[in-house]
């Protein structure tokens, strides 16, 4: 027997592959581990090229490794995948050893499957790990929002890049103070507050406080923080809100000054009519006392004309005053209320002159409750119904058509009538007017449509009015649901 | 029927208005006594001088508010502080051309005040007072 034979056959039970390959590429001898690994019969395997059990991606590789080594003596091993019976691929690691008074060589090939499989996932995992942590350090780089961590010692530990851009200061210079160095004076007592609680355990969420820049600028943060509890470090990110601060302090100062600037007008209004009305109220009384001395006939009609002019200076004021006092002291507390009864209880109201003119009222409303005022509503149809009985055509009959409906997230409110209209052309910018009365009508006040714009607009709505002499008038109100 | 042994009171800086109220106080009872003061602090002061003579001191006042040296509200301070040692009930009321509500206001937390009446006052309104103190 053969010496290589010898050493198969001891090598049995050995888990390798252990075969002598002949000068045509044939198995001469095989252990049985081939058939173990392989699947295939003793006989198979002796009846074809050894080349066939190659995977074909591997057969030049196979080859030219094999020449090598057996014209070099080199005995590096290689690694080659074979194809199982069942078309398994399976990694071998192959070493060749030539076979001195033979043709042909010795073959040993060590199952390495498994350790080829643990070697590419656990390079799997790190190429996934090192992508993931690139993310994240994308993420840390690129972020628009201030990202840190910070130590129990009041300490950032890591910043991202926002933090310069935001503050000015370099990255060292951040890591050198404590982070309450960098916090707004007045804000350092909360920020401490906020800082202890995170010790507890509460994560912060929402927690407000200003920064200042190298240069001195205030920068307002919004803060979510988390303190890990064994290290006792603090992962904070922050949003800077200074923008959206500075809009909402711009916003809140105009609104004081309007609201100071209302206050001011008010006021005006209020002692401008006092003023006015002391002396008016003594021209009352004294051309009171005139009438009751002796008067000439003469003298009998100027005091009938200083009175009078005294009665329409009161009157005018008073109306004045009624004005200003729709912006405060009227009932503005807004519940749902029903157009029908609303329009209905009107009617009441003005039942006398509906009579009188026999008007019609069609009413036709597609939303029947609102959430409005109660007061404002009531004047809207009071003085809307009212104008169109006061200013209705001699030649008609007059028809008032109510309606309403709902376009997108507002209410459609429209009094139509065919009374004399108004000359638009003429009067369009006026028709809301204080004291603007467009008819020959003695009882005109001009007050009744300029109480319901400011009305409406009080509670964020519009009127429009289309109109044509002597065809009507439509009342658009448009109310914010 | 207006008692004339009551005492009327006007505080008030309009001259005119003074005379006003003179002129129809006069109509209304010849007799009626009327004290007259341009401000608020002439007419503390008399109140002051007088504490202890219940027959002098004003049973109704009609009382301005805006007035020069001390107006309305600034005597009303004043004579909230010496009313426990007046031993007469005296009636107040606001007697204004001000329409503004928060005077309105500010008048109704003064519980010594009985009511605010606007200006011009007429000859009725007058009367049912001086009637009802």
């Amino acid at each position: 027997m053969k010496t290589s034979s010898v050493y198969i056959k001891k090598n049995v039970l050995n888990n390798d592959l252990i075969t002598i390959v002949n000068d045509n590429g044939y198995f001469v001898e095989s252990n049985p581990q081939w058939s173990v690994l392989l699947g295939y019969g003793k006989k198979e395997l002796l009846s074809i090229p050894y080349l066939t059990l190659v995977h074909y991606e591997d057969r030049s590789k196979a080859k030219q490794a094999i020449e090598r080594r057996l014209q070099t003596s080199n005995s590096e091993p290689f690694k080659i995948r074979l194809i199982s019976k069942m078309g398994d691929i399976i990694w071998f690691e192959w070493i060749i050893t030539k076979i001195g008074y033979e043709e042909g060589f010795l073959l040993i090939a060590k199952d390495i499957t498994q350790k080829k499989l643990e070697k590419s996932s656990v390079e799997a995992d790190l190429i996934a790990l090192k992508l993931k942590n690139r993310q994240l350090e994308d993420l840390f780089n690129l972020s628009q929002d201030l990202i840190t961590i910070s130590n129990p010692e009041g300490y950032f530990t890591k910043l991202n890049p926002q933090w310069s851009k935001t503050l000015g200061y370099t990255e060292t210079e951040l890591m050198d103070s404590p982070y309450l160095t960098f916090v707004h004076p007045d804000d350092r007592q909360n920020t401490v507050a906020e800082a202890a609680k995170q010790f507890d355990g509460t994560t912060i969420f929402n927690f407000r406080n200003r920064y200042l820049t190298k240069t001195g600028e205030i920068v307002w943060l919004d803060w979510n923080a988390t303190a890990l509890d064994h290290t006792g470090e603090v992962f904070g990110i922050a949003r800077d809100i200074t923008k959206a601060i500075r809009q909402e302090q711009k916003i809140e100062a105009t609104l004081q000054e309007l609201i100071a600037k209302n206050k001011q007008l008010e006021d005006y209004a209020y002692i401008t009519s006092h003023n006015l009305r002391s002396p008016v109220a003594n021209i009352f009384m004294l051309t009171k006392f005139l009438e009751d001395s002796t008067l000439t006939k003469e003298q009998m009609n100027y005091t009938d004309m200083i009175k009078n002019s005294a009665e329409v200076l009161n009157k005018t004021m008073k109306d004045l005053i009624n004005v200003v006092q729709i912006n405060e002291s009227t009932d503005m507390t807004i519940q749902n209320i029903s157009l029908q009864e609303t329009c209905i209880e009107v009617k009441r109201q003005l039942s006398a002159k509906i009579m009188e003119t026999q008007a019609k009222i069609i009413t036709n409303f597609e939303i029947e409750e609102i959430s409005y005022s109660i007061a404002y509503l009531r004047s809207i149809f009071l003085n809307l119904i009212s104008n169109s009985l006061k200013y209705c055509s001699s030649k008609r009959k007059p028809v008032i058509y109510i309606s309403s409906e709902k376009i997108n997230n507002r209410v459609q409110l429209i009094f139509r009538d065919n009374g004399l209209g108004i000359d638009l052309n003429k009067y369009g910018d006026k028709v809301f007017g204080f004291r603007k009365t467009f008819h020959k009508n003695a009882n005109a006040k001009g007050l009744g449509l300029f109480i319901i714009k400011s009305q409406i607009e009080a509670l964020k709505g519009t009127i429009a009015i289309d109109s044509e002499l002597d065809k009507g008038t439509k009342f658009t109100i448009n109310i914010v649901l | 029927m207006i008692k004339e042994n009551h005492i009327l009171c006007l505080i008030d800086d309009d001259n005119i208005h003074q005379f006003i109220i003179k002129k129809i106080v006069h109509k209304l009872s010849p007799n009626q006594k009327l004290l007259v003061f341009s401000n608020g602090e002439e007419g503390i002061n008399f109140i002051r001088s007088t504490i202890g003579k219940i027959e002098k001191l004003p049973d109704l006042i009609l009382l301005d508010i805006n007035m020069p040296v001390m107006d309305g509200w600034g005597f009303l301070d004043e004579f909230i502080t010496i009313t426990p040692d007046i031993k007469k009930e005296i009636i107040i009321y606001i007697l204004s051309s001000s329409e503004n509500p928060t005077d309105k206001e500010r008048a109704k937390k003064f519980e010594l005040v009985s009511g605010y009446l606007i200006k011009p006052i007429n000859e009725e309104q007058l009367e049912s007072l001086l009637e009802n103190v």
